[in-house]
Formats: C-alpha cells, structure tokens, sequence
C-alpha cells in the first residue's frame, strides 16, 4: 500500500515537474512570467506553512505529553498516599501490640482502625507461632483465637523476614481486587490487613483525561488494577501484553530505557501515553489519551495554516499574474506596433507611458519610425525623380532616333533617288538596329515605369477576342515568313472584359512574337476562353522548350536561356518580364509548362472584370 | 487645288523628314514651331489637315487642338497627333482633346503617308 502511494505520490511530483518546465519554457513570455512568480511566491509560502506545521505540530504533543504525565503523577501521589496511609495504621498497631496478647484490646484497636480506613476489610494477628489469634472483620463475626495456622502462608513468613509484607492483588471471590499488607511486631506476630483496592479506582474514575481518554493503574506484573471500567479489572485484564506498558513496566527497573509517546491501547488504536509508579509498590498509573482527539488541536491549526496557504496561494497567483500581465502588456503593445511599423504604417507611433525602460524602447521605437519614414519620403522622392529622368530620357532619345529612323527610310524609299544596291543593305542594317534600340528604350521605360508603381492601368471594356484578331493580324505576316500554321481557338460567348486592352494585346503579342521567334518548324497555337470570372489564354509553339531549371528564371529582366539568342531573335529580354508584370498588375498570374524538345506553352490568366488598383471586382 | 497641311512642330529634323515626304507626295505646306504660331497659322491658312506635336514650346498639342475645336470655322479641319509620348494613354488623351487620329513618334514616314492620306486621298 504505501509502495503503490510512494510511486503515486512520485508520479504526480513528476508530472508537476515535467508541466512547470513545459509552462516556463513556453513561448508565451507572460505564461513564463506568471508560472515563475506564482511558482516564486507560492513557494516560499508552502515552505513556510510546511515549517510552521511541522513545529506546531511537535510543540502541540510535547505540551500534551507533558500534561498527561503531570496527570498521571498526580493520580500516582494520591494513590500513593493512600496505601501510605493504610500502612501508617496498620504499621502504627505494632506498636503497642502486647506480646502476652490482651485480645479483647487489640480487637477494639483493630475495630477502630477499620472504622478510620474503610479500605480495610479484614485485619488479624498471627502470633509468632503462625496461629492466628483474632480476626476482625466487615463480612463476618469477629474470630478470637480460632488458631488457623498461617505459619506457612507467604503474608506471615514475608512479613517476619522483611518485616513488612505486600501481597500481589488478588482478587477475593473473583470480584475485587485487593491486596494484602502485613507487619510483624517485636514479639514475631504479624498484623495482617486486607486492603479492598475499589477506592483505587474511584481516584482513576476522577482523574478527567480529555473526552476519550482515560486512566488506569497496573501492577508490577501489568494486572490491571483499576481503571474506570471496572468491568475490565474484574476480567483480571493483563496489559503486560501490550508493548508500551511492558516496555514502562521494564523501565522501572531499568530507567535509562525509552518509552515511546505514541503506543497501541487495549482496543488497538493509536493513543497518547504517559505513565508514572507509584511510590515504591511498583505499580503504575497510566494515562491514554487517543490519538485523533490529542491531535485534534494540531489539526485545527494545520487546517487553519492550510486556508491561509490557499488564500495565500490564490493572492500570489493573482498578484502573479496581474505582474506578469503588467510586464507583458506593453511587449506586446510594442510587438504589435513593431509589426504595423514593418508593415509600413509609418505614422503609428507607440503609446507607452510606464517611464520605464519599456517606455525607452517605445520611444527608440518610434524615433525608428520616424526615420524610418524619413528615408521612406527622401527615397520616394528619389524614386521619382528616378521615374522623370527616365521618361525623360526616353524622350530626349526617341527623338534624334525619329529623325534617324524617318530619314532612312526616305531613303530607302528612293525620295533622295535611286541608290546603289549595296547601300541599300546598308540601310536595312541601320533600320533593323535602330528599332532594336527603339525596341529597347520602350521596354526600358515600361519596366521602370512598373518598378517604380507607376505604370497605371488604363481600365476600360475591352474584347478578348479582339485582342487575339490584333495580335494575330500583327504577327501572321511574321509566322507567314517561317511558312508555320497560326491557329486560333476562340471560345464562344466570352463576356467582354474589363482591363488595359493596350497593355494585355502587348502581353499577347509579346507572347506570339516570342513563339514565332523560337520555332522553326510545327505550328504556333493561340487559345483563349473563359471561367470563374477570369480569362484564360495560352500560346504553344513546337519550339526548343524550355530547361526545368530555366522555367522560373525567364521571367526575370534580360534573361534568356541563350544569351546570343538575343542578338540572333532580336529580342530585348525584357518582355517576358514586362509582360509577367502586367498581368500581375491585373492581379493575374503567368506561368510556363515546358518541355525541352517539345515545345513550350505559356499560359496567364487575368479577371474578367480587373479594376484600377489592379484587383478583380 | 493643292491641299495644305499645317505641321506644327518644334523639333527641326521632324519638320523636314515631313517637308521631304509630303512635298514629295504633292502636298502643300504651312509649319509651325509653337502651339500659339500653329492656332495663329490655322485660323490664317484654313489649312486642309494639321499634323500636331504634342510635346509643343508655348501651348502644347493638346491645349492647341482644343482652341482650334473651339473656333467655329476650325473645328472641322482634321487633326492628327504625333507625339513621342508613346505610351498609353496618350492616344485617348489626344481623341479626348479633339484629334481625329494619332501618330506614334518614332513615326514610320510610310505610315504617317498612309495616315495622311485617310484624310486627303488625292494631293490635287
């Protein structure tokens, strides 16, 4: 049982432990704050309860040990008393006990001793020669000379040899207890008294030892003697089996052994004991008084201790957590502020006035935010004058290219007159590298515009399957060139739309042209339908396909899987990166489906109904 | 009678790739290098089309199509914007403003030939 308790009480200490440690190391800091100041003041108060119990309850069964002996020593002394006193009287007759025997005046002696001890029952002389000579009794005649021979009885040989004699109790016609007391006088008679032990337990009977509780008195051989059910003397009990009464009984004769204050009673239950002897007759006075009624006291106090622990517990839990949510509160507040700030509410500022050293980070923060939004203005404005240098750029180098491009073709076109055929070459190679540089400068300025927010959607109605007709009327005279098929599969019924139309036929073209440019044999496919409110197109070619490794990286600027291609293909390498963007900017998404020696298909899907800040409506 | 085209343009290279390719294809010219010199000319010379920059000293193309919208007697001549504002928008800006139509710098002197002639199919 207390196996199973111990490993019940080791199991329930373990899981304690192992859900402190899981609190404290978790990774909210107010559970690790609150657990540690509850575990912190709790602590110390279970400790101190623990303390003040442990003392409270040594201190409560000192005091009542001490008690219950002074109880016992003081039934002891009375009872002592007592049997002194019957053998100052009987002790006293010796005295003036004539040895040729006036019988009829020691019988008025002895009538008046019965008188003034009304313990004694009986009283005889034995004369020297062991016959008795007169008997005085309660119970029956008085006896003169009825020359019983005592000679051999223990009471007259005893009594001569040691002078005084006391007898075991006895218990006469196995109903009280008695003893006997005898003397012997000068002359070698021997007085005999019969001394009736019931006062005995009228003393015990008022000794008051708590509500349960009781005192009672053994002999030296541990026969109880009195006790104040006297139903139980009467039943001759021996409490000599009962190891703390032995264990008192064997003290008397060797002092230095230790009686424990706790013992077993007659009943088996466990009671507070203490004893005392009785004078020199070797007898003792016992008080029990039961455990659970000795204690009852200590328990109030430990119950006591217990309430005010809990309270004590209940506060510092609250106080715990009201500290740890004071220290938490502001973390958090800076946490969340920290987060908005990283989100790019520059203008929120942190209200935190605890003039501590969170109030400090606070305020580090918000300064942080301030420069923050500092730098943020003072690059925007960068980023602006950026955007205008560029389109301003782009104009300062349109223009001379205008007049480049426009005066070759006059000349192409014979304005200045007929010119030899190797001029004319000439003039297709200034032509060709010149809208190469048109081409460039256009893309550039589209995707620094898209870099830097500014390109606009300009949102109107369009029709999907006007964009494919423009896309394929500007490139089948491309596709035509490389003798590939251009097929058209235009879903019917497509709702009109809502979006860039210019800036999504440019995607489109990007896309056809792309296709024409890498395929040199098969066919380029154009498809185009509608669902879940958005379009859906795509374009196939039969061309080289596209590396895995490279799917994801052809969207970025001037990228291309073959760098010479650029130059071969006439491409800028920005398109796929402007065109990826675009749809972006209509909140839709581009991707490729690739295989290398399969060709490759490009899908991208925009909203149906697209809106100004490029979301879907 | 020949058809007259008003150029109003401030760059001197544009002016004379137009001068070479419109001459050329037998039309009259009147040029003007500002937005105010181009209203003044066309309320002058009743030109038969007007060929309008856009990015224009003084007044520019659009605010220029916009005064000629206003006059009565302008307002029927035909516009075409040229503009090196290749970028979008423009086109509608320039509808929204009164242009009949609309020529993307670099232009391609072929096609800005083929535009003119939508307006003036025949020189003569």
């Amino acid at each position: 049982m207390t196996e199973f308790l111990k490993r019940g009480c080791s199991g329930v200490v373990r899981s304690g432990l192992a859900l402190w440690a899981y609190l404290v190391t978790g990774r909210s800091l107010f559970r690790k704050y609150s657990v540690l100041l509850v575990t912190l003041v709790g602590g110390a108060l279970v400790v101190n309860a623990a303390i003040e119990m442990y003392y409270s309850y040594g201190e409560s069964r000192d005091a009542l040990i001490a008690v219950q002996r002074e109880k016992a020593q003081g039934a002891a002394a009375v009872i002592d008393q007592f049997v002194k006193g019957i053998e100052g009287l009987v002790g006293w007759a010796t005295g003036f006990q004539p040895a040729g025997g006036l019988l009829q005046e020691l019988r008025f002696d002895f009538l008046r001793m019965l008188r003034q001890a009304p313990a004694i029952t009986d009283i005889s002389y034995v004369g020297a020669d062991g016959r008795e000579q007169i008997k005085v009794s309660r119970l029956a005649m008085d006896t003169l000379a009825s020359g019983a021979d005592l000679s051999q009885e223990p009471k007259f040989k005893e009594a001569r040899a040691n002078k005084r004699y006391l007898s075991p109790v006895y218990f006469r016609k196995e109903s009280e207890p008695y003893f006997t007391l005898a003397f012997a006088d000068r002359a070698g008679g021997v007085i005999i008294a019969e001394v009736n032990l019931k006062t005995l337990w009228e003393v015990i009977s008022h000794i008051q030892v708590g509500r349960g509780g009781v005192a009672y008195v053994v002999d030296e051989r541990g026969l109880l003697i009195a006790h104040p059910n006297y139903d139980i003397v009467l039943n001759k009990t021996n409490m000599a089996g009962l190891p703390g009464i032995a264990l008192a009984l064997a003290k008397l004769k060797n002092p230095s052994l230790q009686v424990p204050a706790i013992s077993k009673d007659r009943l088996g239950r466990d009671v507070l004991r203490a004893s005392a002897p009785i004078g020199t007759l070797g007898w003792l006075v016992f008080v029990d008084l039961p455990l659970a009624e000795a204690l009852q006291p200590v328990y109030a106090t430990l119950k006591r201790t217990a309430i005010v622990l809990g309270g004590g517990l209940l506060l510092a839990a609250l106080a715990g957590i009201w500290l740890a949510r004071h220290m938490v509160v502001p973390i958090r507040l800076l946490t969340a502020s920290a987060v908005r700030i990283g989100s790019g509410d520059l203008n929120h500022r942190i209200e935190i006035h605890s003039r501590d050293e969170v109030q400090t980070l606070a305020d580090s923060f918000n300064d942080m935010g301030a420069r923050l939004k500092d730098s943020y203005a003072t690059l925007e404005i960068a980023s602006q004058h950026k955007s205008q240098f560029l389109a301003n750029m782009s104009h300062e180098l349109r223009t001379p290219l205008n007049a480049i491009l426009g005066y070759n073709e006059l000349l192409q076109d014979g304005l200045y007159g007929e010119l030899p055929p190797k001029t004319k070459d000439v003039l297709d190679r200034v032509e060709k590298n010149g809208k190469h540089l048109l081409g460039l400068i256009n893309d550039v300025l589209d995707l620094s515009k898209i870099e830097a927010g500014q390109l606009v959607l300009g949102i109107e109605g369009y029709s999907m399957r006007d964009v494919v007709q423009t896309v394929v009327s500007a490139t089948e005279s491309l596709a035509a060139a490389k003798s590939l098929p251009l097929r058209v599969e235009v879903a019917e019924g497509m709702p009109k739309g809502r979006g860039d139309e210019r800036r999504i036929t440019q995607v489109l073209l990007n896309l056809v042209g792309n296709a024409i440019k890498f395929t040199d044999e098969g066919e380029v496919r154009i498809s185009a339908s509608s669902g879940d409110g958005k379009f859906s197109v795509a374009v196939s070619d039969t061309g080289p396909g596209i590396p895995t490794s490279e799917q994801s990286r052809i969207f970025e600027e001037f990228h291309q899987i073959d760098s010479s291609n650029i130059k071969k293909k006439g491409g800028t390498g920005l398109g796929l990166a402007i065109a990826k963007r675009i749809v972006e900017l209509h909140r839709g998404r581009m991707w490729v489906v690739s295989e290398v020696g399969r060709g490759s298909t490009f899908h991208f899907e925009v909203p149906v109904r697209a809106e100004k800040d490029g979301g879907a409506a | 009678m020949t058809k007259r085209i008003l150029i109003i343009e401030d760059e001197e290279d544009n002016r004379a790739i137009m001068r070479d390719l419109l001459i050329t294809a037998g039309y009259n010219l009147i040029e003007a290098v500002d937005g105010e010199e181009g209203v003044k000319l066309a309320q002058r010379e009743r030109p038969d089309l007007i060929l309008m920059d856009i990015q224009l000293p003084i007044l520019d193309g659009y605010e220029a199509t916009r005064r000629i919208r206003a006059s009565a007697e302008l307002k029927s001549i035909p516009i075409i914007a040229v503009t090196s504002y290749a970028l979008r928008g423009d086109d509608a800006k320039a509808r929204a403003a009164g242009c009949d139509s609309y020529v993307a710098k670099p232009f391609s002197p072929r096609e800005l030939l083929a535009k003119v002639r939508e307006f003036l199919p025949n020189a003569e």
